[in-house]
């Protein structure tokens, strides 16, 4: 049985001096509290360590960040290698022009591309540029799709106000006559629709987009003069090397980028087409560190590797492997699961289980097997989940099958 | 909440000062001998009403108390109030609040009755620290407290144009909620577009269940004084299954203090 006494020492002390103790995504209350670990130690590879010394196989990856492998000896050498010179200057490095150029390289679509921290530093600033570019207010989204963090998208209502979210209009995913019906009403007012390449709501099956919705897309944007706007944070250079609109054939003229672009280092991209170059420039953009050297340079060398070794490539086949072997064992031990999502970001689930009470149980028990995985959220592959790993992990599964079945 | 309410946020801390908090009077006479022996056999209705139409009729009969929304024979008092404020001032005995007695002025032992029994809900409602410190007396006061905050959920989801936007946006389900020391279980079902609560264990598995460590937890929990959040991860809240509902649920429960303090 893991015990997790440091845990618990630690989130005491956390919840006096820091509001919800964990905030955000990693806040227990997304999990299984007492269920789960609160705070790493150090990872390595596809494996993490929590302060109680307790080590998992990681299906969350950082909740994607992660998409090496935790510290990637290549990146870890560009890293130091960046650092020697230093970190934060009164002006961009050169790494930020040789980053930018690899991004209009890679990037499908890609004319030029700016630098943050963070999803939603790209994904605001994006709906300005389309707001500039169309002279326009509103911005369309799907009902239950995550943007980020700023008052017009923000999950909750902490500190929101109702006219924080008076421009937005909603749509739902794979929807046509939705969004049909939306432009009709609205064409002449929105600047902007934002999507994600594929759905992947907490507490819901993932689902990916139809080739009818992916057509209306393209088709409604550029008819009406809407810019599309493609929230890659999520899943960019996971289901494809040249930006996830080329695996399912969008055309977006803005495209947003954070987590896997840096391996773990803090770095955000928007990018997007000529057309939208000069709106681009008029829409103020800054951040103290928002120029820093080391995760400019640690992005090159993740885009690179990411196109060397064909990582989307290896993590289908690796996420292939992990959901036909956990659909099978839920088979045989009578538990029926339903997988959704790409296989580089899947979600398995306990079929039949609307209060996602069995799922909760299956992932507290899966983390006593010393596999990581989120009950309500997608998970997420590294190119460090070898075919090994994967073995290892199934084994690991079994058990937590087994454990719940008596349950 | 400020005090420069706007016309719509008088009326709905009116409609939860007649939906939520009178209703208390079931569960007060019901639990308490003190309550049932001021009544007596004594049998009255009385009704608070505004000009505007909001109004709750209170029937004292048998040594209990129900209150409906409708009239199921005439109102031996009927006080009413020219504005929903004044009827808020009533409650929270600040200002202009004196009520026009339209009829059953001269039931004068009534009245007195209705104020003694009044003034033992506030103690219940409104507790000193001292008076807490009995066991019985607190389990009643979280009782009576977690009662009308189930109503006003309810109150709030009909007619808060914020609490009826959280509601909307989450899927239909059961909550079932319960306080680990206190054993006072309640639930709410959101169905069919409205909120239905009810106390007890549910009849059917709840999507979600929300147990309180204590009755302390649950109030303060619920009167939006403490951390949830760090409270759920130290395990001083458990959720189990759907926790969105929760989360909803707790977002309504939150805008309560903004209106009334019961």
């Amino acid at each position: 049985m893991k015990s997790f006494k440091k845990t618990r020492s630690l989130f005491a002390r956390a919840s006096k001096v820091i509001p919800a103790g964990i905030y955000g995504h990693a806040s227990p209350a997304m999990m299984v509290p007492g269920a789960f670990p609160y705070f790493a130690k150090a990872a390595e590879g596809c494996r993490y360590q929590d302060v109680d010394g307790n080590s998992y196989i990681d299906y969350m990856c950082g909740f994607g960040p992660i998409l090496l492998g935790y510290q990637h000896p290549e990146i870890t050498q560009v890293a130091r290698e960046a650092e020697v010179d230093g970190e934060c200057f009164n002006h961009p490095t050169e790494y930020s022009v040789r980053l930018a150029e690899k991004v209009v390289e890679q990037i499908d679509r890609a004319d030029w591309a700016v630098f943050g921290k963070n999803g939603s530093d790209m994904t605001n600033w994006a709906i300005r540029v389309a707001r500039e570019q169309t002279g326009r207010k509103r911005v369309a989204k799907e009902t239950q799709a995550y943007h980020g963090i700023d008052p017009w998208c923000v999950p909750g209502y902490g500190g929101v106000i109702a006219e924080d979210r008076s421009q937005v209009d909603h749509f739902y995913w794979n929807d046509v006559s939705s969004l049909e019906k939306l432009i009709a009403e609205k064409a002449d007012e929105l600047a902007a629709i934002i999507v994600t390449p594929f759905h992947h709501p907490n507490y819901a099956d993932s689902e990916l987009p139809t080739s009818d919705w992916v057509g209306a897309l393209n088709r409604l944007s550029q008819k009406h003069g809407i810019a599309l706007i493609l929230d890659d944070v999520r899943s960019g250079l996971r289901l494809h090397a040249n930006g996830s609109h080329c695996r399912y054939g969008l055309e977006p003229d803005l495209m947003c980028y954070s987590k896997a672009l840096g391996n773990g280092h803090p770095i955000s991209a928007c990018a997007g087409t000529s057309a939208f170059k000069v709106a681009a420039s008029k829409c103020f953009l800054t951040g103290s560190f928002w120029n820093c050297a080391v995760p400019m340079a640690v992005a090159m060398k993740t885009i690179e590797i990411t196109e060397r070794d064909a990582i989307p490539e290896q993590l289908e086949e690796r996420g292939t492997q992990l959901i036909e072997g956990m659909l099978a064992l839920g088979k045989r031990y009578g538990i029926p699961l339903r997988a959704s999502g790409e296989p580089a970001m899947p979600y398995v689930r306990v079929a039949e289980d609307s209060s996602f009470k069995r799922q909760q149980q299956l992932c507290a028990a899966a983390v006593q097997e010393g596999l990581f995985l989120h009950p309500h959220h997608n998970w997420f592959l590294s190119a460090a989940h070898t075919e090994e790993i994967i073995k290892e992990s199934l084994q690991s599964f079994e058990r937590a099958l087994i454990s719940i079945i008596e349950t | 909440m400020s005090t420069s309410l706007t016309k719509l946020q008088k009326r709905i801390k009116a409609r939860l000062y007649l939906d939520a908090v009178l209703p208390a009077f079931e569960d007060f006479i019901a639990n308490s001998d003190t309550a049932k022996e001021i009544l007596g056999e004594r049998s009255f209705t009385l009704s608070f009403q505004t000009y505007s139409g909001l109004r709750s009729y209170l029937h004292f009969s048998d040594q209990s108390c129900s209150v409906t929304k409708t009239r199921s024979k005439g109102s031996d008092i009927i006080l009413h109030f020219l504005t929903e404020e004044q009827l808020n001032n009533e409650f929270e005995k600040t200002g202009f609040r004196l009520p026009i007695p339209l009829r059953g002025a001269s039931r004068l032992t009534d009245i007195r009755t209705f104020k003694a029994l009044s003034s033992l809900l506030e103690v219940s409602l409104r507790p000193s620290e001292e008076e807490l410190k009995d066991p019985n007396f607190y389990s009643s006061h979280v009782a009576l407290q977690l009662g009308v905050a189930l109503r006003a959920a309810v109150t709030l989801t009909q007619h808060e144009p914020c609490a009826k936007r959280i509601l909307s946006g989450i899927p239909e389900g059961l909550a079932h909620f319960s306080i680990g020391d206190e054993g006072y279980r309640a639930w709410i079902d959101w169905k069919g577009g409205r909120l239905k609560p009810g106390k007890g264990k549910p009849e059917k598995e709840p999507d979600v269940s929300v147990t309180f460590k204590d009755a302390k937890t649950a109030l303060q929990a619920i009167g939006n004084r403490i951390d949830v959040l760090a409270a759920v991860g130290l395990q001083d809240i458990t959720i189990e299954g759907y926790a969105p509902l929760a989360d909803a649920l707790g977002y309504i429960f939150e805008r309560i203090p903004l209106y009334i303090s019961p």
